[in-house]
């Protein structure tokens, strides 16, 4: 499944990403013991890195690239949860609490990523207390997260669930050098799973935002002229 | 307050002291214990607390309140469970409130007894792991859920929703509401021909009529059952 193109794989001590606080606050022999048991695969873009419902075999770490986190809905719906890049970890929850993956993870562009297998980590887990301390801070906010847009969902009109959806792509994907567009190439689809609502419906908030003069909308790209307007209507304060 | 030993307290599920040791668990016997009666605040949004709670007897809601707005419950904590835990472990004020649902008994673990447990005992930091990890399944779950729902439930629950807003104080209920389709289509998030389309199904059905601009509901119990899915 994977395709190994022969990368040399980065060392976790020089790794320049560090942002994720799982793995980075461990001390540099334990980090060069890491190096010497990962393995470091090449992911195209569309490609499946691991499956809902599947058991999970280790731990994976972005060194380069874009990943969305998606799960199924009843009727076959897919729906984004979050988005991961250069630097996150995918897959520590269930590995940490040794259930099956509760959701899917698709590589959005060509990725890079090291693998760290389930034993290589429980072990280190086993050692180090401060780890599992750090998981813990982890978790704590994950669950903020979770409970911060399960609210948004019941509570907010598709309107602003729209318009926070572009607000969380231009914090994921940066822009480009207008410093307007959003440096990504999602389609109305994609937009619309993380909203959770339909593609129509997407298109049509989106062209009743191009007429306010709130955003631009370029071809396939979306170019925010006022992100104060956006942020008024997506209803963010707090 | 009266004093209690952690190794008397048995829970199904993996609860937070459930695995120390014995030698460990005699450090957290002089924990106390306090009682909220039924409605009472625990802690509000907003506040710090200096350590967490683990719930012994009784049920807690978990509530996330917003201005003008009915509170909106995330989950129930049931005995086992340990709440309060954002404000301890990342040093920041609570993100929700806090309300005992029923008459509970919950006892109170210091900020530093919490972290002395956590760094001292292996197990106890991986049951932790375990609780934080079900509850975020278990919010991540009722999202998809809330997302996936279709237009047709959508619709039935707006319905239902309008109706007991116009029977509020009323003491015959009135079967027929005023309908305006731009908003109802706003709310629940399609389009005004796509409304009119699941309208016209739900006629079909003999759930409801409409006529100008009032929508009269025809079968209450169909119209639950679309709304709720059972």
């Amino acid at each position: 499944m994977r395709t190994n193109r022969r990368l040399d794989p980065p060392e976790c001590h020089t790794c320049e990403k560090k942002s994720n606080p799982l793995l980075c606050t461990l001390q540099d022999p334990e980090l060069k013991h890491l190096s010497e048991h990962k393995t470091y695969n090449f992911y195209k873009k569309g490609q499946l890195i691991f499956h809902e419902g599947n058991r999970p075999q280790g731990l994976y770490c972005i060194d380069d690239g874009k990943v969305k986190i998606h799960k199924l809905g009843e009727e076959g719906k897919e729906q984004i949860v979050r988005f991961a890049k250069e630097g996150h970890v995918l897959g520590y929850r269930s590995l940490l609490s040794n259930e099956p993956y509760n959701a899917s993870a698709t590589a959005l562009e060509d990725t890079k990523m090291c693998f760290i297998s389930k034993s290589a980590f429980l072990d280190l887990l086993q050692e180090n207390t401060n780890l599992s301390i750090q998981a813990i801070h982890l978790l704590t906010s994950d669950l903020k997260n979770a409970e911060q847009k399960i609210m948004n969902m019941a509570q907010k009109s598709v309107r602003s669930r729209v318009a926070e959806a572009l607000i969380l792509l231009k914090e994921c994907y940066g822009t480009e050098e207008d410093e307007m567009t959003i440096n990504s190439s999602l389609t109305r689809r994609d937009i619309s799973n993380i909203a959770g609502t339909t593609t129509e419906t997407t298109i049509r908030v989106l062209s009743d935002l191009k007429s306010e003069g709130v955003v631009e909308l370029p071809g396939k790209k979306i170019k925010i002229l006022s992100i104060k307007d956006l942020m008024r209507i997506a209803n963010i304060f707090d | 307050m009266k004093k209690l030993s952690c190794s008397n307290c048995v829970f199904d599920n993996p609860s937070l002291l459930s695995n120390i040791d014995n030698s460990c668990s005699s450090k957290y016997e002089g924990r106390t214990k306090v009682k909220f009666l039924q409605g009472e605040l625990i802690y509000s949004q907003g506040s710090k607390t200096d350590g967490i709670y683990c719930i012994s007897k009784g049920k807690v809601k978990i509530v996330k309140l917003k201005k003008e707005q009915h509170e909106f419950v995330l989950w129930y904590a049931e005995p086992g469970e340990v709440i309060g835990i954002d404000s301890v472990i990342n040093n920041t004020s609570h993100y929700t409130s806090a309300i005992a649902a029923e008459d509970c008994e919950l006892c109170y673990v210091s900020n530093e007894d919490f972290h002395l447990l956590i760094s001292s005992s292996q197990g106890a930091a991986m049951d932790f792991i375990k609780i934080l990890c079900s509850k975020i399944d278990f919010i991540e779950g009722r999202f998809i859920n809330l997302v996936s729902r279709t237009i047709r439930s959508r619709l039935a629950e707006q319905i239902l929703q309008l109706l007991i807003k116009k029977n509020e104080g009323r003491e015959m209920p009135v079967k027929e509401i005023p309908f305006d389709a731009d908003e109802i289509a706003g709310i629940i998030g399609t389009s005004k021909n796509y409304l009119y389309k699941v309208m016209a199904k739900f006629a079909k059905d003999g759930i409801l009529k409409t006529r100008m601009n009032k929508l009269k509901v025809l079968d209450h119990n169909k119209l639950l059952k679309e709304a709720t899915g059972i």
